[in-house]
């Protein structure tokens, strides 16, 4: 297939024979065999049938989602480049959500449930009230969505797609999207979560067979630790001597490469930041992003939760064997590619001068999997491009319907929100598709190093705010919001220098001064996080407080109290509640006076309705009573003693697993 | 005596494997670093718990000073954590006037108040975060006759 940025190197193979057709066409018969499956079983047509998908999950469909919505091509890719540059380290951003899923489990999501919220920025709006902290949120998330998940995914996707199969990236990238706006317009969250469900076990499964095969290739785990300080290019001259020299570290493995725990001042990812950078960008993600909290909410009861949370930790130790390592091996092995140094060799093998890193995973693909087992590997990458992509559409759509196009048209009644999330998801599609040819200018090495500061840029302040409403009280809605503005604009200015010089490669060095630049973005997302806490909290101080009234079930303090709570944003509520009964009496006015008007929906009309899950039947706006009892009737996060017990054991367990392997390659 | 002698073996042997690889420059090989951290976070764990323990055990030596009372205005049961009424802080001043929780719980023995987690504020009036397994633990002694979902 001709590609201008095409790679050179002959390797490229299709996928024409008919075991690796098979497995294809059969993993895609699975997935939209269970997700037409979840549309019979869940009710589809309410917000909490849609988005939260009844809240009637087990803990198995929760943590293999929380794991599935996670790892995505962007993992596959980024994991094994960075691991063939640069070593282990890099799995210290897996091993870190260890421990922060499990402060999700036990310390947000009891909270985000009584609060009774279907989105964070709702959440946000309960606990402080006013409507512009929520906007902010709602506009970065969708922000963040589209520039680091989408853009991160579908790159790693074409890179994989490109060198492994040759195939034209729009035809592909187009016939994935549309494969994944059917099932996640149709069936909302429920059919994600059983979808999930399926790809993270065709990705484990996948990537263990790859990993295996890596090890053989490799003569077992020993020979690698043997052999990756040795597997340097033979081609390490440089071509044009006047425009740059190729020193020595530039194409020697780190000598720290079998490392988690790197000097603090030299390592290209220091010890503190690791394990406080990582956790304060963890947080944000697992935390407070709408995405993996969403899958939260679904959950039938706070011990599933809390049980989906520990299944999604121990899923999240394998990626370090599964993705790290195998890149590495691919570096041993084919350290001509992989370890390319001088610019117009790596302009050969992979289309960009930077460092051909990237292509470490699929290399291993195309080089070392049998037949049959090539298609396996698609499926895999499918899967996990899919299952994000999916998730995040579903999310965002969520987002948008319930904080932004409420805001827009509070008299909006279920049918139209349901319809609203659907088209939405098509036009983040849409969005997406347009995104491709950014994504191919911008094919260079340095994708995922941007990507990864400019969540380290912009995320901490929403940690902190998050952090510091669930647990302070004292905290309302002045210094929520100038926090935020705050830990904007201290991001902001960070990150326009480092955009606008570059961040340069080992061969060229970026002039970005080094007062700016000097500081590595995980020390600064710490710097950026305390400094927004304290603005929070100075900011505050110097305001009245929000009465504990507003706040039961808001704040984690006050999660199981059971006194009625007044909402700070209940006359917004009220207006709206007001406008949507405004509607109802002039449609139902509206139907007596055009009887002969409803005999029309026409059959394709029904069809439509019937696929996208909207029913016709519309439930009456409840009265302000019934809004008062339906309050009274708290979400339970009460748990049964014994499983308590259980689950808290487990948590400990898996965290003393994650305490040992951290040990073990600190 | 078996056990020891079988984990001196297996300590022989893993010392034999690990002298047999290149592990780099390191101090102490792969896995006794592991397992000096899970010691560690094990012992920081066991601290905790006990820390939980003594917490609870000095908030919990309130409530049992309180008489169960109940009444036709409010109904609240011994043992339970989660039955409370605004109607219990009612003052006579006013009918929508309520007691300040913080400055009844330093005069009286309220249990309500502070089952209800409405800890000790600052004089900034920034509480103490309490931390969440606490509650928990807390929560979970109470709660025994709390019936199950």
């Amino acid at each position: 297939m001709e590609n201008s940025t095409g790679p050179g190197s002959g390797s490229k193979v299709t996928i024409n024979n008919p075991a690796d057709i098979i497995v294809i066409v059969g993993y895609f018969l699975m997935v939209i065999s269970v997700g037409i499956w979840s549309m019979f079983r869940t009710n589809r047509s309410t917000v909490g049938g849609y988005f939260l998908a009844g809240r009637t999950m087990t803990w198995w469909p929760v943590g293999a989602s929380l794991f599935a919505s996670n790892i995505g091509s962007g993992h596959f890719v980024g994991l094994a480049g960075t691991g063939a540059a640069s070593g282990i380290a890099v799995g210290g951003f897996e091993w870190n959500a260890l421990f922060i899923v499990l402060l999700l489990g036990w310390l947000f999501v009891p909270v985000y449930l009584t609060a009774g919220v279907i989105t964070m920025p709702q959440y946000l709006k309960k606990r402080f009230g006013g409507g512009r902290i929520s906007l902010y949120l709602s506009v970065i998330s969708l922000f963040l969505y589209i520039f680091t998940k989408i853009s991160v995914d579908m790159f790693s996707g074409a890179v994989f797609i490109q060198q492994a199969l040759g195939w034209n990236i729009y035809v592909a990238v187009i016939a994935l999207l549309a494969i994944t706006a059917l099932y996640t317009v149709t069936g909302g969250l429920a059919a994600l979560m059983y979808t999930d469900t399926v790809q993270t076990f065709v990705i484990i499964t996948g990537a263990f067979v790859l990993a295996a095969f890596s090890f053989v290739e490799v003569g077992g785990y020993g020979a690698l630790l043997e052999r990756y300080p040795s597997a340097v290019p033979g081609a390490r001259t440089s071509l044009d001597p006047q425009r740059y020299n190729i020193s020595e570290r530039c194409y020697t493995p780190r000598p720290d490469a079998f490392r988690l725990l790197r000097d603090p001042a030299s390592g290209d990812l220091p010890w503190p930041g690791v394990l406080f950078g990582i956790a304060i960008v963890g947080s944000w993600y697992w935390c407070t992003d709408q995405v993996i909290v969403q899958r939260c909410l679904a959950a039938r009861s706070l011990t599933h939760v809390k049980a989906g949370c520990i299944m999604c930790g121990y899923l999240k130790l394998l990626p370090m064997f599964l993705m790290v390592f195998p890149g590495m091996i691919s570096r041993v092995l084919y350290p001509e590619e992989v370890g390319c140094v001088v610019p117009e060799v790596c302009k050969e093998v992979c289309g960009t001068e930077v460092g051909c890193s990237n292509i470490a995973y699929p290399k291993l693909v195309v080089s070392i999997m049998p037949r049959g087992l090539r298609g396996l590997m698609l499926a895999v990458m499918l899967a996990a491009l899919m299952s994000s992509l999916a998730s995040i559409f579903n999310s965002s759509s969520t987002l948008f319907t319930m904080d932004i196009w409420t805001r827009l048209r509070p008299q909006a009644r279920d049918r139209e929100l349901m319809i609203v999330g659907r088209v939405w998801v098509l036009c983040i599609v849409a969005v997406s598709i347009c995104w491709i040819p950014v994504v191919q200018a911008a094919q260079s090495g340095q994708l995922f190093d941007y990507i990864q500061s400019v969540t380290s840029y912009l995320a901490p302040p929403i940690t902190a705010v998050f952090f510091l409403a669930v647990f302070v009280k004292r905290v309302n809605e002045p210094g929520a919001f100038w926090g935020l503005i705050g830990g904007l604009a201290m991001g902001l200015c960070r990150m326009a220098p480092e955009f606008a010089f570059g961040s340069g490669s080992c061969l060229f060095p970026s002039n970005c001064p080094s007062v700016v630049c000097g500081v590595h973005y995980l020390y600064f997302a710490v710097l950026l996080f305390f400094c927004t806490a304290a603005l929070v909290v100075i900011v505050s101080g110097c305001t009245p407080a929000v009465p504990d009234k507003h706040l039961h079930r808001l704040v984690f303090s006050l999660r199981h109290s059971k006194e009625p709570r007044e909402d700070l944003d209940r006359e917004e509520e009220e207006r709206g509640r007001n406008a949507r009964r405004e509607e109802e009496k002039k449609n139902t006015f509206k139907m007596e006076e055009g009887e002969e008007g409803r005999q029309t929906q026409s059959c394709i009309g029904r069809l439509i309705g019937w696929f996208c899950g909207v029913s016709s039947a519309q439930a009456p706006e409840p009265s302000e009573q019934e809004v008062e009892e339906a309050a009274n009737q708290m979400p339970d996060i009460s748990e049964d003693p014994l499983w308590k017990h259980v689950v808290n054991a487990n948590g400990i367990i898996m965290m003393t697993v994650a305490v040992f392997m951290w040990g073990y390659y600190a | 005596m078996k056990k020891v002698a079988f984990a001196f073996l297996w300590l022989l042997l893993a010392l034999e494997t690990v002298s047999a690889q290149e592990v780099g420059a390191r101090a102490l090989p792969n896995w006794l670093t592991g397992i000096i951290a899970v010691a560690v976070f094990l012992f920081l764990v066991f601290v905790a718990f006990l820390v939980n323990k003594a917490w609870c055990a000095n908030a919990s030596q309130e409530p049992k000073a309180v008489p169960v009372q109940t009444s036709e205005d409010h109904t609240m049961t011994n043992g339970t954590y989660l039955n409370t009424s605004l109607d219990m802080v009612r003052t006579s001043d006013h009918e929508n006037a309520y007691e300040n929780v913080a400055i009844q719980k330093a005069k009286t023995t309220k249990s309500q108040q502070s089952r209800r987690g409405r800890r000790a504020t600052s004089g900034t009036g920034f509480p103490v975060i309490v931390s969440g397994s606490e509650m928990h633990r807390c929560a979970a002694q109470r709660s025994a006759n709390k019936p199950t979902p």
